[in-house]
């Protein structure tokens, strides 16, 4: 019962990363910073920057 | 050749365990650089803690989606092999691994709804507090679930490394 409950926690994670990668590629920045940002690597002041700017 | 076969409600439990460690995985992983994400695999979360919890509520008493309460005499039956010295009794179903599984639907639940109160309040510090809060639920939840297990590959590696020794004594 571990072993399948792991295997479907690692199907799950992996099935989650790939449509959060698929909607940060379509409807925020892009394919890059979506891997960097499932990575925890995001650069969110780039994107608070850009934001205000569009608000100006 | 693969058989299919209709999925049990236990398989189906497991898929949806799966599926909300991967929305809270990348929650947690985006949530200090990726906002957009973080709000979108936050949304999943929400959305499969609901779902989990509209079908245990129509499940009521019924294994294994109905909420993993605590009986007392599961308790009972485990506390008394414990004390009377049967330690063989930790390398099966303990009751904390449902206890543990019911404080992390709860704990999850409070980081969903303050989540959705950081959305559309600001309350970001009581999110942030309560996610990484979390996260040491989800490592003791982990090594609970891991022992059992860990214990009984431990005692089949033993008993095999032990089997040829006995065949070689004359």
């Amino acid at each position: 019962m571990f072993d399948k409950a792991l295997h479907q926690v690692l199907f799950g994670v992996l099935f989650m990363t790939a449509v959060t990668l698929a909607y940060g590629t379509f409807y925020d920045r892009g394919f890059v910073p979506s891997v960097a940002g499932v990575m925890g690597l995001g650069d969110s002041e780039h994107h608070d920057r850009q934001e205000e700017h569009d608000d100006d | 050749m693969t058989r299919l076969r209709i999925p049990t409600a236990f398989d189906l439990l497991l898929f949806w365990h799966g599926l909300f460690v991967g929305a809270y995985t990348v929650a947690y992983l985006t949530a200090e650089g990726a906002p957009a994400l973080h709000e979108f695999s936050g949304y999943a979360a929400l959305a499969l803690l609901a779902v989990r919890l509209i079908i245990a509520r129509l499940a009521g008493q019924r294994a294994p989606w109905a909420l993993p309460l605590p009986r007392a005499a599961q308790w009972k039956n485990f506390a008394r092999q414990l004390l009377s010295g049967r330690l063989g009794v930790l390398r099966g179903r303990t009751p904390f691994a449902p206890l543990s599984g019911l404080l992390i639907l709860g704990v999850m639940v409070l980081v969903s709804l303050s989540g959705l109160a950081a959305d559309w309040w600001k309350w970001e510090d009581l999110h942030d507090g309560l996610a990484e809060g979390s996260l040491a639920l989800v490592l003791i939840h982990i090594a609970i679930v891991s022992f059992a297990p860990l214990l009984r590959r431990l005692a089949a590696a033993r008993s095999e490394d032990a089997a040829p020794s006995r065949l070689q004594t004359p």
